[in-house]
């Protein structure tokens, strides 16, 4: 203990210098806890979104590409034992010509309680009957900025091939909290999004179905695969995994590179720390000549080494904290989720996990200790005699 | 090949330690040769210095092994995941003939560094530094087997395939394996109350300071300990009589506690071991690392039989 403190006396003594190396060592931290926070933030409100989801989906596919989906089969599909409820889903990209730009339609079924539910906590003070009288949409406020832009304030024209241009009323912006995933969405009900899509009516994007009891899901797959040979079947569980598997690849992606450059960035830390003004060879001199050991003088070298890197990773935790949870569309979030769809207007939920606060300790403050061995060994082993005159 | 966050930070950190070893191989090799402590001359003024060198790096790859220990056992479980077929680490370990081989060599090393480094204290205590010899042919065992962790580490990380389907717990440990082998052909029974029987021998051995029986018999106990914990105690942490396995103990729907077991497990044989090895080499006297490898010991056996006796208190039967 009383190395760190006369160890903390010593840093602040040779301020400018080692303050070079704590602002330094402080960026490196601060950029890759960014990442490391921005990815597990994704990852967590992704995860709580996918236990939202249902828990067999069925897609049709033709040459590996979406196709709609015969939604006859949903009357097969109910009489299987185990599956609680089964409904098509509509969604789909439309176009935006003028813009260049396309725009997520998702049909949802007012009707169905569950379904319903779920707008109601997009949308505060939600009206179904007002929006079901007339065709009504609810957009999110990228999608509401982007039509401002083209003077579509209170409506806007789908163009749908063979036929007029669909008009819909813009009903209400919903919240913001949604944004992560619905980012340049427009909602609206099952019959007019089909219009739109231009799907026929007995077609639909995928069949969903809930299943409560979890250990039914692979029978129910087998089941299913009896009915639809040729459809992709999707359980939660895949869906869970891909998206690990999917964040865990670019994190690792990056945390190579970060490794790369934080190793020329060691280079840098060692030749510092190996380079002892005549002054503090004079310092460790009078220390050797006082009785310090050899041992004594690597303890508070050591403990100077650790002040700066755990202080360091304290504060560039702290303030990529503050970075990433506080502020909107920080410049992270474009990295996972690409920037070149509409306008991103995203606040990350704050998640903080333990492994990944392990993981940047690891590859930062290990690796720096590291380097700062040889130096601190060197530095203790001058002859005191020589040091002093 | 497999590919995560974790797993990068893992093997960089391996590899730092490997790399510091490399650097200091030198002068622990000039030091084996050239070591001759009643020469004036100045190469022995330096080898002393630098003795300062390697202990320091010892020092710290200690530490951060034994950070590193929890870490790769997260890792492996975290793994799991992309795996088909595995539920937990042991599917992980068993996904190439590597995994079991290098958690064996993993406990080893923490076993001979911390016994060096115990050593390097005693021997820094003497004016002459005495043990300097054995000190450092222990470091070149150390040496080597670091060197061949790194290379295991390689192979294992680069073997493991995420298209074929591994084994789970289940399959390994449990009722449907063929591989339910005890030791010495006994029953379960036969091997708990070998277990517990081990446990006295070791607080006798303790009391009566027969030092080389205690630790032949802390050697036992880590062997029966590993069968007891697998197929008895673990069916009690899981309370389901089919679920044996040594892994899932440290998942979180067990509150970690196979961190607490295995950590004492294995501290308690370290230090018994140590103590030996200390003991033999030099003439201090280890009780004091005796204590602490009693401790942990008790504390395992305390915590496996709580486990039964709050299940059988709560449910008023037993697995």
């Amino acid at each position: 203990m009383n190395f760190f403190k006369f160890a903390s006396l010593t840093l602040v003594r040779n301020l400018s210098k080692n303050m070079v190396i704590f602002l330094f060592f402080t960026l490196f931290i601060f950029v890759a806890s960014s990442f490391i926070f921005t990815a597990s933030s994704l990852q967590n409100s992704l995860d709580d979104e996918l236990k939202r989801q249902p828990d067999i989906l069925i897609q049709y596919k033709k040459a590996s590409r979406n196709h709609p989906i015969d939604n006859g089969i949903m009357e097969e599909i109910k009489e299987i034992p185990g599956v609680e409820k089964v409904y098509e889903r509509v969604f789909g990209y439309y176009f935006f010509d003028t813009a260049n730009k396309y725009i997520n339609v998702i049909g949802v079924d007012f009707l169905d309680d569950e379904q319903e539910k779920q707008i109601k906590h997009l949308y505060k003070g939600f009206d179904l009957k007002a929006f079901l009288q007339e065709d009504n949409m609810l957009v999110s406020s990228a999608v509401k900025k982007l039509l401002e832009q083209y003077y579509y304030e209170k409506m806007f024209n789908f163009i749908i091939e063979d036929e007029e241009p669909k008009k819909v009323n813009i009903y209400g912006v919903f919240d913001k909290k949604a944004n992560l995933f619905l980012n340049d969405s427009v909602i609206m009900d099952t019959a007019l999004a089909k219009e739109i899509l231009g799907y026929e009516e007995n077609e639909a994007s995928e069949i969903a179905m809930i299943v409560p009891n979890k250990l039914e899901i692979d029978n129910i797959v087998q089941k299913l695969l009896l009915i639809t040979p040729s459809s992709k079947i999707i359980t939660k569980d895949n869906m869970f995994k891909y998206s690990h598997e999917l964040y865990d690849y670019k994190g690792g992606v990056f945390l190579t590179l970060f490794i790369t450059a934080f190793l020329g960035f060691l280079v840098i830390f060692y030749s510092q720390a190996s380079s002892i003004s005549g002054a503090g060879k004079k310092q460790i001199g009078i220390l050797r000549a006082i009785g310090w050991s050899i041992n004594d003088v690597i303890k508070w070298k050591m403990s100077e080494a650790m002040i700066i890197s755990f202080v360091s990773f304290l504060s560039g935790v702290l303030l990529s904290y503050l970075y990433i949870f506080l502020f909107k569309n920080n410049i992270f979030v474009s990295i996972f989720l690409g920037s070149e769809n509409v306008y991103k207007d995203i606040a990350l939920e704050p998640f903080f996990d333990i492994n990944s606060f392990v993981i940047l300790f690891f590859i930062t403050v290990i690796p720096y200790l590291a380097s700062t061995l040889h130096p601190a060994w060197k530095s203790s082993i001058a002859d005191p005699t020589e040091a002093i005159k | 090949m497999i590919f995560s966050k974790s797993l990068v930070a893992f093997l960089f950190v391996e590899a730092t330690i490997g790399l510091l070893f490399i650097f200091s191989f030198y002068f622990a090799y000039m030091i084996l040769t050239r070591w001759n402590f009643n020469s004036p001359s100045k190469l022995q003024y330096t080898l002393e210095k630098r003795d300062y060198f390697v202990s320091l790096i010892l020092y710290f790859a200690l530490s951060t092994k034994v950070v590193l220990l929890p870490f790769f056992i997260n890792l492996l479980n975290s793994l799991s995941e992309k795996l088909p077929g595995a539920m937990c680490a042991a599917g992980v370990v068993s996904a190439n003939e590597y995994g079991q081989i290098l958690l064996t060599l993993k406990v080893v090393i923490i076993f001979i560094s911390g016994t060096w480094l115990i050593l390097n204290a005693k021997d820094k205590l003497e004016v002459n530094l005495p043990y300097i010899k054995p000190r450092y042919y222990l470091y070149l065992a150390l040496f080597s087997l670091i060197l061949l962790e790194l290379l295991i580490e390689y192979l294992y990380f680069t073997n493991i395939s995420t298209e074929e389907v591994v084994l789970c717990c289940s399959a390994l440990y449990g009722m449907s394996s063929a591989g339910l082998t005890l030791p010495f052909g006994l029953d379960i029974y036969g091997v708990l109350s070998l277990f517990y029987a081990t446990w006295v021998l070791l607080f006798l051995s303790y009391i009566k300071k027969y030092l080389l029986i205690n630790t032949i018999a802390n050697i036992f106990y880590l062997v029966l300990s590993f069968y007891a914990l697998t197929y008895f105690f673990s069916t009690y942490v899981y309370e389901l009589p089919t679920h044996k396995c040594p892994y899932c103990l440290f998942q979180k729907e067990y509150y970690y506690v196979g961190y607490l077991l295995w950590g004492s497990l294995i501290g308690g044989s370290f230090y018994s071991i140590a103590g030996f090895a200390v003991a033999k080499i030099t003439k201090f006297k280890t009780d004091y690392l005796y204590r602490n490898s009693l401790i942990l010991d008790t504390i395992f056996i305390a915590v496996c039989t709580l486990y039964v006796v709050a299940y059988y208190l709560k449910n008023g039967v037993f697995l």
